[in-house]
């Protein structure tokens, strides 16, 4: 990885984060909750990190890593999603 | 990685943000968050078409074990361990990333380059510390480790120095990548230091940690991805981060507290007085409670019939929820009460605090769960100003979010902290197993509070009996249960002698002019006064409607014009905290925009036009020729406040009278 890509990724991650703040001030206290579990959902991206090095089969160590990391991202993943939607759905206006 | 995957990873990177903006509102949440997941799937789905993945086997195993074990959490949790669910998932994320990173470094190890190496310590730093950090969140949740703060000596220092140690590993490592001693130590240590951050953390203080917690998993992710060179991690892990700092910061300013004072203040473990003799606790109450006026504050007790009589005649009822309530798994009984109270045509509200609960937002959660619709849980800010026309509030399972020492006890330890006016309620009843204190260990001066009445026992068992009684057609009028103060309604007058002597006892006055001073040309007369009651220290302020004056920011000219400091023009929203601690508010001309009616009486002209809260003063002086209505032609509730004398008069001559008399002194 050279400087350039790294300074790229910075502006990236820079500009991101101002987003997230402008986008996540804007959630009413409400739904911080469900907000949390989706963040946590969403983050659950790492899984296609994690795939790819399970699925170049390296070695034994990096198998069992990668398995481990599959899993627990997976958990995030679909966990995060349904559970997300479970609460949205008990919102309901009076 | 070819062109089509990265403009699938693009295409899931627009989904997610899109999904995140849904959350802006409850209508647009739940499609957002359907988009998002499409955004996923695609991401998935593309992934697994990388020409660098040659066998599925292991693959397709690690997600339907990950998939199942999602599932059945998601689907079976009950919503009171959505934290624990929470800290979890930040945990599993995390490891995930840290289990990565030690792959990573144990196939390359040299290989990885400078910037590489650098980002792996990082990931493996933060990473491991957010793993235990969130395990131990997760423990104390469960109450499969103790609540309470555990803390030893030096801890702050040993801690700093154990950071310090490890950003100096990190530096090591890209200078000598080769040794994996030191890449394997930096892991080890991460996750020591990850025990050790959450160790002096209190319960109460989760909701921040929690938040927090979430930050550091994103900025794991973030560097994972810049391990990778994977754009799609650092945008979701830098959105992951912000959103977790934000909601640390909005949770720190809910307590009062500052996030370093969370982090290494370990709150909840003394419940130190700041007075170092140990005062007996009925005195301290007595001193800040002015309904003891013996001396010995009593506890009133109250029975379920007699809850139930309370609220069966109340027009407006404010429940105050706490994590007690869910803690006795009392949430669906008292959903049932709500909407019982509800077809009787009693209104009923919701007052949640941010800290309700134990992550940002579980409150509503819970309540939404047993079916109470959002619309009717509202956040503090909202709901203060509704509690002086509640005729009952219940406190179910709050403790101190309800406490009244926290505005004005400086000597207690949670004093600042916004809390909900439950205290301002014309009848207040508290839920409680006994008299027990809350997370900051301090007693609650509600509880003592002349207008509340306790009613003791488990919160459940309590109000399944109050939801009989109510059903109950033969409930009697309960004679333990006084009336509340009944409201005067007769107009009182004041004269500029007595309303002299009122501003000589006062330290804090709000003056609140309108058009009809400007009217009445007393601008000047006002600003000597104001003058005059600084000399004597005190301290003046004026409350600016926006619409004060016959132009936006008219009122503050015509101030200005008359000598008063722009610094103490003060706009609505700011002034309208300090009301309740003013001892004086006078009114001088204004009226439409001080009517309490604009808060509560829907069939008024002027309801929801943002007022001035001026009858949350103390004493309150109005200023008026006689009892006219204002433009929008409707009698004002403030003349007739309990708290109102009316100066009947010319303003201009009144409060020269009342210069004449101050300065005289």
């Amino acid at each position: 990885m050279d400087t350039t890509l790294l300074i790229i990724g910075l502006y990236i991650f820079m500009l991101a984060a101002f987003l997230g703040y402008q986008l996540i001030s804007k959630v009413p206290a409400l739904l911080h909750t469900p907000l949390m579990s989706a963040t946590n959902a969403i983050s659950g991206i790492s899984l296609v990190g994690s795939l790819v090095i399970l699925g170049e089969n390296h070695s034994a160590v990096s198998n069992t890593l990668g398995f481990i990391a599959v899993v627990c991202s997976t958990i995030n993943v679909v966990g995060g999603f349904l559970i997300t939607d479970r609460i949205l759905k008990m919102f309901r206006k009076g | 990685m070819t062109i089509y995957l990265q403009l699938a990873y693009l295409l899931s990177a627009a989904l997610f943000i899109l999904g995140i903006k849904s959350m802006g509102s409850v209508e647009t949440a739940r499609r957002g968050m359907n988009l998002a997941a499409l955004g996923m799937l695609v991401a998935i789905a593309g992934t697994l078409m990388h020409k660098d993945i040659v066998s599925y086997k292991w693959i397709i195993a690690a997600l339907l074990v990950g998939a199942t074990i999602g599932t059945l959490m998601s689907l079976w949790i009950p919503m009171t361990a959505v934290p624990q669910r929470t800290a979890l998932s930040h945990a599993g994320g995390a490891m995930a990333a840290v289990l990565i990173g030690v792959a990573e470094y144990y196939r390359h190890g040299i290989d990885l380059g400078t910037i590489r190496t650098a980002m792996v310590g990082v990931e493996v730093l933060i990473g491991g510390l957010t793993v235990t950090g969130s395990l131990m969140a997760a423990a104390k949740l469960q109450e499969l480790l103790p609540g309470r703060p555990i803390t030893f000596k030096g801890q702050n220092y040993f801690n700093f120095i154990l950071l310090a140690g490890m950003i100096g590993l990190v530096v090591a490592l890209v200078f000598v990548p080769a040794m994996s001693t030191i890449f394997y130590l930096l892991l080890a240590l991460a996750l020591v230091f990850g025990l050790l951050l959450v160790l002096p953390i209190g319960a109460a203080d989760m909701p921040v940690v929690i938040a927090l917690l979430n930050s550091y998993a994103g900025l794991t992710d973030a560097a994972m991805g810049f391990m990778l060179d994977n754009r799609i991690q650092i945008i979701t892990g830098s959105l992951d981060g912000a959103s977790g700092f934000i909601l640390a910061v909005i949770m720190c300013k809910a307590m009062n507290r500052s996030i370093t004072n969370v982090l290494f203040g370990a709150f909840g473990q003394v419940a130190a007085p700041s007075g170092a003799m140990p005062m007996p606790a009925a005195a301290v109450r007595a001193g800040a409670t002015p309904a003891a006026d013996d001396g010995k504050p009593k506890v009133k007790k109250i029975t379920p019939e007699q809850t139930a009589f309370l609220c069966r005649d109340a027009k407006r009822v404010i429940i105050v929820p706490g994590y007690g309530m869910a803690a006795a798994q009392a949430q669906h009984v008292v959903g049932e009460f709500a909407s019982m109270l509800k077809s009787r045509d009693i209104s009923i509200k919701f007052a949640i605090h941010p800290v309700a609960g134990r992550m940002p937002g579980h409150m509503n959660v819970l309540l939404a769960e047993a079916g109470v619709p959002y619309t009717d849980l509202v956040e503090m800010e909202e709901i203060n100003s509704e509690f002086p026309h509640a005729d009952v509030a219940i406190v179910i399972g709050a403790n101190d979010t309800t406490n009244p020492a926290a505005r004005h006890d400086k000597s207690s330890p949670i004093y600042g902290m916004p809390i909900l006016d439950v205290d301002k309620a014309k009848n207040i009843i508290v839920c409680k197993r006994g008299m027990a204190p809350g997370f900051a260990g301090i007693d609650n001066e509600l509880y003592i509070h002349e207008k509340t009445r306790m009613l003791f026992g488990d919160a459940k068992d309590s109000i399944s009996k109050v939801i009989n009684s109510v059903k109950d057609p033969n409930l009697k009028a309960a004679p333990l249960v006084e009336e509340a103060a009944p409201p005067a309604t007769g107009v009182k007058k004041i004269d500029t002698e007595e309303a002299a002597k009122v501003f000589r006892s006062a330290k804090n006055v709000i003056v609140v002019p309108g058009y009809g001073m400007a009217a009445a040309q007393a601008q000047h007369i006002v600003g000597e006064f104001t003058e005059i009651l600084k000399k004597r220290k005190i301290s003046v302020k004026f409350a600016i409607h926006p619409v004060a004056g016959r132009m936006p920011g008219h009122m503050n000219v015509l101030l200005a014009e008359a000598g008063v400091p722009y610094t103490d023009l003060v706009e609505m929203e700011e002034i309208n905290s300090e009301f309740p601690h003013a001892d004086v508010a006078i009114v001088i001309g204004a009226n439409d925009t001080t009517n309490p009616a604009a808060r509560h009486d829907r069939r008024s002209p002027i309801f929801g036009m943002p007022i001035l809260d001026v009858d949350k003063a103390r004493t309150i002086i109005v200023c008026k020729r006689s009892m006219n209505p204002g433009f929008a032609g409707i009698d004002n509730e403030l003349y007739i406040h309990q708290n109102t004398r009316m100066l009947f008069g010319d303003a201009k001559d009144s409060m020269t009278k009342i210069v004449k008399i101050l300065g005289a002194d």
